[in-house]
């Protein structure tokens, strides 16, 4: 009796982990037959610029701009009120839960520096 | 080899003071030491926050202002980030002709900003922000990265050019905006 509920419980203990990882590693399926992939995608500001400058996603991805610039900038949507990062310091990054496409600048400066995010359908 | 060099070294003189600016044509015929790179790069940024503070504090105009705050944040990151540099490498910026003349001229730049006011004055600070910065995207382009020996000196320079393309656009939108 003690070693079957020792097995089973080493059973339970490798297999949490594997149900846990895979569930992880799939893109989600929602209740209709729509895909939610949930990745996450990087936006480096670097030398002046957002790299990529377009960056394709898919709905539902987050998307983590990382400041490696010597100076302070920030992420803002041209559409007022969809997103607006705080001040990224250098070192600093931000992230934001895509829900459709934008076009975005740093607001410090704005006359250099856009960039677009594009949803993938 | 050394004729061309020579040429250049005018060039940029030629091209540096035909602005407010006018870096030494004694000091360009020697090549530049590291520490004394530093102290040029590291007075430069200064000289502009120097600028910047005055038209925090005489301009009326927000784009100007907000133009000034920006080159008086950005400049000072650019020197904490040298400061950093040359104290991890044990560098001590040494002050030379070129760091010497760059402070004579300011001076003088200062002095005429502040002998201004009204639209005159925010005229005349956004003019020299694009003189200023071309003629520092030139020195550091054509002097000072070529001559830095220190390869995290010389990538810190490069990393600054494009900001200071950045600022000399965003200084010729608001001298457009400015003239209509």
């Amino acid at each position: 009796m003690k070693s079957i509920i020792t097995t089973l419980g080493i059973k339970s203990f490798l297999l949490f982990p594997m149900i846990y990882l895979i569930s992880c590693t799939s893109p989600n399926q929602n209740s209709g037959d729509t895909l939610v992939h949930n990745k996450v995608d990087t936006v480096t500001i670097s030398m002046m610029k957002f790299n990529p400058q377009v960056l394709f996603v898919h709905k539902g991805d987050t998307v983590l701009w990382i400041n490696n610039g010597l100076v302070a900038h920030t992420v803002k949507s041209y559409q007022d009120g969809k997103f607006y990062s705080d001040t990224l310091e250098p070192g600093k990054s931000w992230t934001w839960i895509v829900q459709d496409s934008a076009g975005y600048f740093c607001t410090i400066h704005p006359v250099t520096m856009m960039g677009k995010l594009v949803i993938q359908k | 080899m050394k004729i061309m060099k020579s040429l250049t070294q005018t060039a940029i003189c030629l091209v540096v003071s035909t602005g407010l600016i006018s870096f030494p044509a004694s000091a360009q015929t020697q090549k530049l030491t590291d520490p004394e790179i530093a102290s040029v790069a590291v007075t430069a940024n200064k000289i502009d926050i120097a600028y910047a503070n005055i038209a925090i504090l005489k301009s009326k105009n927000a784009q100007v202002i907000e133009f000034a705050k920006t080159m008086e944040k950005d400049h000072q990151s650019v020197i904490d980030q040298a400061v950093a540099l040359v104290t991890k490498l044990g560098v001590t910026p040494k002050d030379n002709a070129t760091s010497k003349s760059l402070m004579a001229s300011a001076d003088k730049t200062k002095s005429m900003l502040n002998s201004k006011s009204g639209k005159a004055f925010d005229k005349a600070y956004v003019d020299n922000e694009v003189a200023y910065h071309t003629a520092v995207i030139n020195t550091v382009e054509k002097v000072l990265i070529p001559e830095a020996t220190n390869k995290e000196l010389q990538d810190l320079l490069k990393s600054a050019v494009p900001l200071f393309k950045a600022h000399l656009e965003h200084a010729k939108m608001v001298q457009k905006s400015l003239s209509k």
